[in-house]
């Protein structure tokens, strides 16, 4: 995908919403959709069709649609029926679609010297995306800025503040970004080379959205600092979970999860030893109940979603075989899996979706 | 580390000893192959002699640098070729092995940089050379130097370059090389002990468990080892096929090859294919597959088969071949195969032997 033009990507996109058997599905009610909650994720469907989904709170795949690879996290834009949905990293292309019908519109992409990380966020008026990026040849994780009001024009960048940006969101002062910098350089043509393990300094910065300038990192202490931290969520209050991938040898057990106030700092925290074990070193993804009294936190290399309290005491962990997506949902949790399974974190509900593989992220669509 | 990183040793003390090879014998699962017997297979057979293989290549290395050392030419000397592609087909023969030892104190990346996509090795290596970096001519010290320095891939380097004109520089580049090689011998040394049945890993690999930190049951363990041939089948594909040759004989890119600058890309990608087969038919996946699906496992070994005579047939350096019209084909057949075994392995092999290799599980996401 790389250095793919824009108008290829467009096209095809739109052959491949045009012929494929995966076109969406119409939507049989609005009022379907009124109702409840919906969340968007990228999914892939055996055989290897890439796409995304809209899911409705209840588990049921409302919408689907296709992309020209495969997705990972989006970003659903405030007031309005659009989201955002990013090629897994390396890519470099992201789609705009009606969340409505599941319907694509536009294709955005990064300068050919830029690429995705696979995540976004909003600015809380809607008009500013910002997406974080790798800029390769520098060396360093950029945030770029794209006009929602003008075809998601790429209005410039400003830096990550850190290498390896990943997950990024909108802090709830709504003019600060907070941003994963899991440390880890990488480059295109070497997919799946670490080239930097030795030196690795992953952070969580918070920025000045309009300047860009750095005002916080935190940094787990720097004997742990093989912790990459990639994934993160914020609650009103401003308390910030961030959970991380362990790259330092396999066979120690570092905490996996850092909960960051303003006044204490980073904070890290362990599960008890047995349920450690089972993260597998390994968090993808972290979100903070609607109250945000609990967050959870999957590790889909040990099929384990593990619960929290929200000052990061361990509650209970769900086995979830490659379960990984996973949103606030009703009082507690949605949560999605690599065999096509959504369920809810009180298991009080399952779906299976065969033929389907949900990607790693859950977008709550707050239309 | 110790205060915040909880050590599994407790955990490593309280397990039972199993046999001598580090093994537990369990009851066979209901559905697909005795996952414990290809796991042991796999460690005994194919990973433990490549690792022992690949600290003796060390060795040899290091002894035959030392003496090149004394003569004239230094790092120049032709006679280190040998010795240096022995130990690039015995580290290309396990680097599929992602898994283990080779992962602890970012070992892989240190015994070789690669792909190494903006030459970073280069640019360091220029830096170190220019000052005579000191630090550059001890193992102990290049040990905590950067990671492109340390391995096969700065030693090629070395030994490929122009000779130096001052006595002084080639003096040093010998120092230099000296550390890597010492440097090469410790890691691989490592790695090859910490592989044995006693050791650590072996019990956490063949022992799985609900309290073991990788492996809940042998089919997870199992899976460590498909994703090892699927893996290495893709990196060859991708990485030292598909983007030396490019897409067409015009946009062949051969530089993009491994180890071309030592001349040693042809014999890197015979040890790989070799490699790869051997872990298919030594870890017994293959005579399970034949029983649960003929067809596949002929294929399988015929497309092994064809990649190592087709690799025979190019008779120029890949740099040349890449762009020759009578060898390109062959190239181009070679990457077909191995994109082929790739899409099979990952597909109808996973499937046949009961495993999924993961959709969320993969690295950095």
């Amino acid at each position: 995908m790389k250095g793919l033009s824009r108008r290829r990507a467009l096209g095809l996109l739109g052959g491949a919403v045009l012929t494929s058997a995966n076109a969406p599905i119409p939507v049989s009610s609005a009022s379907k959709f009124e109702r409840g909650k919906r969340f968007l994720t990228a999914r892939s469907r055996s055989g290897g069709g890439h796409g995304g989904a809209i899911l409705s709170e209840n588990g049921d795949l409302l919408a689907e649609f296709d992309l020209p690879a495969r997705g990972h996290g989006a970003a659903w834009r405030p007031n309005s029926s659009e989201a955002v949905i990013f090629a897994r990293r390396p890519g470099s292309f992201a789609v705009v679609l009606d969340v409505m019908t599941g319907q694509p519109q536009t294709v955005l992409s990064v300068p050919a010297d830029r690429h995705f990380y696979g995540h976004g966020c909003f600015s809380a008026d809607g008009r500013i995306l910002f997406a974080t990026e790798n800029d390769f040849d520098g060396e360093r994780g950029v945030i770029g800025r794209y006009d929602a009001t003008d075809g998601y024009r790429r209005l410039g960048e400003i830096p990550s503040h850190g290498i390896g940006p990943h997950e990024i969101t909108l802090m709830p002062d709504r003019r600060t970004l907070l941003v994963a910098n899991g440390g880890i350089l990488t480059h295109p043509d070497a997919p799946r080379m670490k080239l930097n393990l030795i030196e690795m300094r992953p952070s969580v910065a918070v920025i000045d959205a309009e300047t860009g300038a750095l005002l916080k990192s935190y940094e787990p202490p720097s004997e742990l600092h093989q912790l990459s931290l990639r994934h993160l969520d914020v609650r009103g209050d401003g308390r910030i979970v961030a959970v991380a991938q362990w790259e330092g040898a396999k066979l120690e057990q570092p905490p996996l999860v850092a909960v960051i106030d303003r006044d204490d700092g980073l904070r890290l925290k362990s599960a008890p030893c047995e349920v450690a074990a089972g993260m597998r070193n390994y968090c993808g993804a972290v979100a903070f109940s609607a109250g945000g009294g609990r967050f959870a936190v999957s590790s889909p290399r040990g099929g384990l979603v593990t619960l929290w309290g929200g000052d990061g005491d361990y509650l209970s962990a769900i086995k979830l075989d490659d379960g990984c997506g996973l949103a606030a949902n009703g009082k507690g949790f949605i949560l999605t899996s690599g065999s096509g399974i959504v369920t809810a974190s009180n298991r009080s509900e399952e779906k299976h979706h065969p033929g389907i593989a949900f990607d790693n992220h859950l977008c709550p669509l707050q239309a | 580390m110790r205060g915040l990183t909880v050590l599994i040793f407790g955990f490593l003390l309280t397990w039972p000893l199993g046999s001598g090879l580090g093994f537990a014998q369990d009851a066979k699962s209901e559905a697909g192959p005795d996952y414990a017997a290809i796991v042991q297979a796999t460690v005994t057979h194919h990973i433990r002699p490549a690792y022992g293989r690949m600290a003796k290549a060390s060795k040899n290395l290091a002894l035959i640098v030392q003496a090149a050392c004394r003569t004239d030419d230094g790092v120049n000397t032709p006679i280190i070729a040998k010795s240096f592609m022995d130990l690039v087909t015995a580290w290309v023969a396990i680097q599929h092995v992602r898994f283990g030892p080779v992962t602890d104190e970012n070992r892989y990346e240190r015994i070789a940089f690669w792909p190494d996509p903006k030459n970073t090795t280069s640019r360091q290596l220029a830096k170190v050379l220019d000052k005579r970096d000191q630090t550059a001519t001890s193992a102990e010290s290049l040990a905590k130097k950067s990671i492109a320095l340390q391995g096969l891939t700065a030693l090629e380097r070395l030994m490929t370059m122009k000779p130096a004109g001052l006595r002084e520089d080639s003096v040093f580049r010998c120092q230099y090389a000296q550390a890597i090689t010492a440097n090469l011998v410790r890691m691989t040394s490592e790695i090859d002990v910490a592989w044995g049945p006693d050791k650590d890993f072996a019990r956490v690999l063949g022992q799985p468990g609900p309290q073991n930190p990788l492996y809940r049951d042998h089919r997870e363990a199992a899976l460590e080892v498909v994703k090892s041939l699927s893996g290495g089948l893709q990196f060859l594909h991708d990485r030292k096929l598909k983007a030396p040759l490019g897409d067409s004989i015009e946009k062949a890119r051969p530089k993009r090859g491994e180890f071309w600058r030592s001349g040693t890309t042809l014999e890197a990608l015979d040890a790989n294919f070799e490699s790869l087969l051997e872990l298919y038919v030594k870890s017994g996946i293959s005579a399970y597959v034949k029983k649960a699906d003929r067809g596949l496992d002929g294929t399988l070994l015929g497309s092994y088969e064809q990649a190592l005579m087709t690799l025979k047939a190019v008779d120029k350096p890949f740099i040349e071949a890449a762009s020759d019209k009578t060898l390109r084909p062959k190239l181009d057949y070679l990457r077909f195969l191995a994109e082929d075994l790739h899409l099979r392995t990952s597909g109808n092999l996973a499937l046949t032997l009961n495993l999924s290799l993961g959709f969320n599980a993969l690295d950095g996401d």
